[in-house]
């Protein structure tokens, strides 16, 4: 299949993935570690994240910039803030396998198919762009409102 | 299958209009909501095929304390709740069930730009007469 007919069909995947998982995902990481919200996770690491998210060429950029943040951190917490994310990243990786296998005939992912990187980053970019939004939303809430 | 879909989204939009005017007379007396802020949210609604993505730009407003937590969540809950009103419509059109969760993140969209475009009409049109009212007072 062309691959400008795949990423025709990948599209209304990643669409609807962001708009149901993708979204419910971010909300939930966002939820989890809303008590570093807007003190420990500033809005100014926020827009970092969302800098090295846009300029990134593939998924490796942004764990790299994650690993990096949770070096540099220096509260235990912000430190699995960091961590958490990262994983979160892995599992998007697992998902686009599912979504590319889907996209191509239909036929179910096994565990030694790849998604090509775009996907990877197109996917992990929608996410980023809820979780950014979510925690700026939950930061001006403050902590005690949820 | 397009067609009653936009027969079912138009009733409901007749529906949706008055709540959506209660909101945007809300909204308009506070002076946090710029009539370019609301148009901008409109004309994102028109163009993203994402709910996610009208939802986001209300978080960011509400985020950069652009616009009050209050009525910010106001906006925020009735536009998640008209996935409810997407689910019923999407149930009465008997589609398989295999489509049923796309089409009702379809027409969740399209409910979401028509309740967003009569809450923007509505606020532009309240706030004018807000606006000659402060101009004639001062």
């Amino acid at each position: 299949m062309a691959e400008a007919n795949i990423r025709q069909r990948c599209h209304a995947r990643v669409v609807a993935w962001s708009d149901g998982a993708g979204s419910e995902l971010a909300e939930r990481i966002a939820t989890h570690h809303q008590d570093l919200l807007p003190r420990m996770v500033t809005h100014s690491q926020l827009m970092g994240l969302r800098a090295a998210v846009e300029v990134a060429t593939d998924l490796s950029r942004i764990t790299q910039y994650a690993r990096h943040q949770g070096e540099k951190a220096w509260r235990d917490a912000l430190k699995a803030y960091w961590i958490d994310l990262r994983r979160v990243l892995d599992q998007i990786e697992e998902m686009a396998v599912d979504v590319y296998a889907d996209a191509q005939a239909g036929t179910p992912a096994t565990p030694e198919d790849e998604a090509p990187s775009w996907l990877v980053l197109w996917m992990a970019r929608e996410f980023t762009q809820h979780l950014i939004c979510h925690s700026l939303y939950l930061g001006a809430k403050g902590p005690q409102r949820s | 299958m397009r067609t009653k879909v936009s027969q079912a989204v138009a009733v409901e939009s007749d529906r949706l209009a008055d709540i959506a005017y209660e909101l945007a007379d809300a909204l308009q007396e506070k002076q946090a909501f710029t009539n370019s802020q609301m148009s901008g949210l409109e004309n994102l609604a028109y163009t993203t095929p994402k709910v996610s993505d009208i939802l986001d730009l209300v978080k960011t407003q509400i985020g950069r304390k652009r616009w009050p937590v209050g009525e910010g969540d106001q906006i925020l809950d009735a536009l998640s709740d008209l996935k409810r009103n997407a689910q019923r419509i999407v149930r009465g059109l008997e589609v398989g069930e295999e489509d049923e969760a796309n089409a009702v993140r379809r027409v969740h969209l399209l409910l979401c730009r028509e309740f967003v475009k009569h809450t923007v009409s509505h606020f532009l049109y309240a706030r004018r007469f807000t606006d000659e009212g402060q101009a004639t007072d001062g």
